[in-house]
């Protein structure tokens, strides 16, 4: 055999992968496709936060439910609820906007309801951008969390009621909670009803102490009803209570000694309702 | 034997595993979305009634709010958006045609 001949396959192999990389570089490099024409779950993460901010705004002033989920959809959230909720919670502990902490809270809790707080308004037949490769919408509740309440679970409502503008809210009643579920942390657990004893969702709560305050949401912890709200308190500190829109406040809450019959001891828990007349 | 190749690199790099694109940015959004993010801002802006929140929220889109909303107007008219919907973008509109953006106004 002679040389040449020998040499001939490197030159095709050679050929072959030339040929190879160049479409590789331009597939890959030179015009990959659909740069200009991206998907929204392929936002970056803080870009995908504005986009569920807006989504749970709009949903504030149309109601339309269906439209709000169709859009989460295409986020592809592994759990819808519990990114509304996570960005919620982000919003108030980084003094982001009350408002829109209050819209993903309410969208988080009509979702895990299945319906909108303001039925009255028709959906919309405007098309919503579809992402072709998405299976059906499905609505997943989160996890519970490790530690499970035991006392005083609100059932959820059969309709979620929006934040009710009406009557001041005053104290039902509250109570020190000295189950041993809640021996970790030391919570103040509110919960606010309307003047039906509906559970209210996305209602602001204040406590405040003699360096400051703070504020949370009702609903954002669906999983423990859509009234729901609780804040940690630290040892030897008097707490005072009141919803933000107004009305009774409940001041001198501080953590107080539990025990049990075997001697354990333990800093108990408060669980505080408040309703509308 | 180059030919091949190409056309091998091309069919694997185009089909068996395109590029993935990963934190992209809302400027490179597809027209559909884009539109539709135009709508939720209208719709915020309900709400809001702060024309600087909506201008802000809308050169995440690009440096034009005004040729934004135009371009978003004829994709809805193009694809029969809802009247009322319609009406909501032409609000928005309305409201910002008149607004300059300064560096500062979203900061």
């Amino acid at each position: 055999m002679s040389p040449s001949r020998r040499q001939s396959p490197i030159y095709l192999i050679t050929g072959l992968i030339i040929g190879l990389l160049v479409g590789l570089f331009y597939s890959w490099v030179y015009s990959p496709v659909g740069v200009l024409e991206t998907e929204l779950y392929t936002l970056r993460s803080d870009f995908k936060d504005d986009y569920r901010g807006l989504i749970a705004s709009a949903y504030l002033a149309n109601s339309d439910l269906g439209r709000a989920q169709s859009r989460l959809d295409l986020l592809q959230d592994e759990d819808s609820i519990r990114a509304l909720t996570v960005q919620a919670q982000r919003e108030l502990g980084q003094e982001g906007s009350d408002l829109i902490a209050r819209a993903l809270g309410i969208l988080a809790a009509d979702i895990g309801n299945g319906f909108s707080g303001n039925p009255e308004i028709s959906p919309s037949n405007t098309p919503i951008p579809t992402e072709t490769q998405i299976s059906s919408p499905t609505i997943t509740q989160t996890a519970g969390p490790s530690k499970t309440p035991t006392l005083t679970l609100t059932p959820l409502a059969s309709r979620t009621p929006t934040p009710t503008v009406g009557a001041a809210f005053i104290l039902r009643d509250y109570t020190l909670v000295c189950e041993s579920a809640y021996q970790e942390t030391s919570l103040i657990m509110v919960r606010v009803f309307n003047s039906a004893n509906q559970p209210v969702p996305g209602e602001k709560i204040v406590a405040s102490w003699d360096q400051g305050q703070d504020s949370f949401f009702t609903g954002l912890k669906i999983e423990f009803g859509l009234g729901y709200a609780d804040f940690e308190m630290s040892p030897d500190t008097s707490y005072t209570i009141r919803i933000a829109d107004g009305g009774e406040s409940l001041p001198g809450l501080s953590p107080l000694e539990c025990e049990n019959d075997d001697g354990d001891r333990w800093l108990g828990s408060w669980s505080v309702n408040f309703t509308q007349p | 034997m180059i030919i091949i190749g190409l056309s091998l690199g091309l069919f694997y790099g185009r089909v068996i595993s395109p590029v993935k694109l990963v934190d992209t940015n809302p400027t490179d959004l597809r027209e559909d979305y884009k539109a539709d993010y135009v709508l939720m801002v209208a719709e915020a802006y309900l709400l809001e009634k702060d024309p600087s929140i909506a201008l802000c929220q809308l050169v995440k889109l690009g440096n034009s709010p005004k040729e934004i909303i135009e371009q978003a107007t004829v994709f809805a008219v193009e694809n029969r958006y809802e009247p009322d919907d319609l009406v909501l973008i032409n609000n928005l509109y309305e409201s910002i045609k008149g607004i300059e953006i300064s560096g500062e106004i979203c900061q």
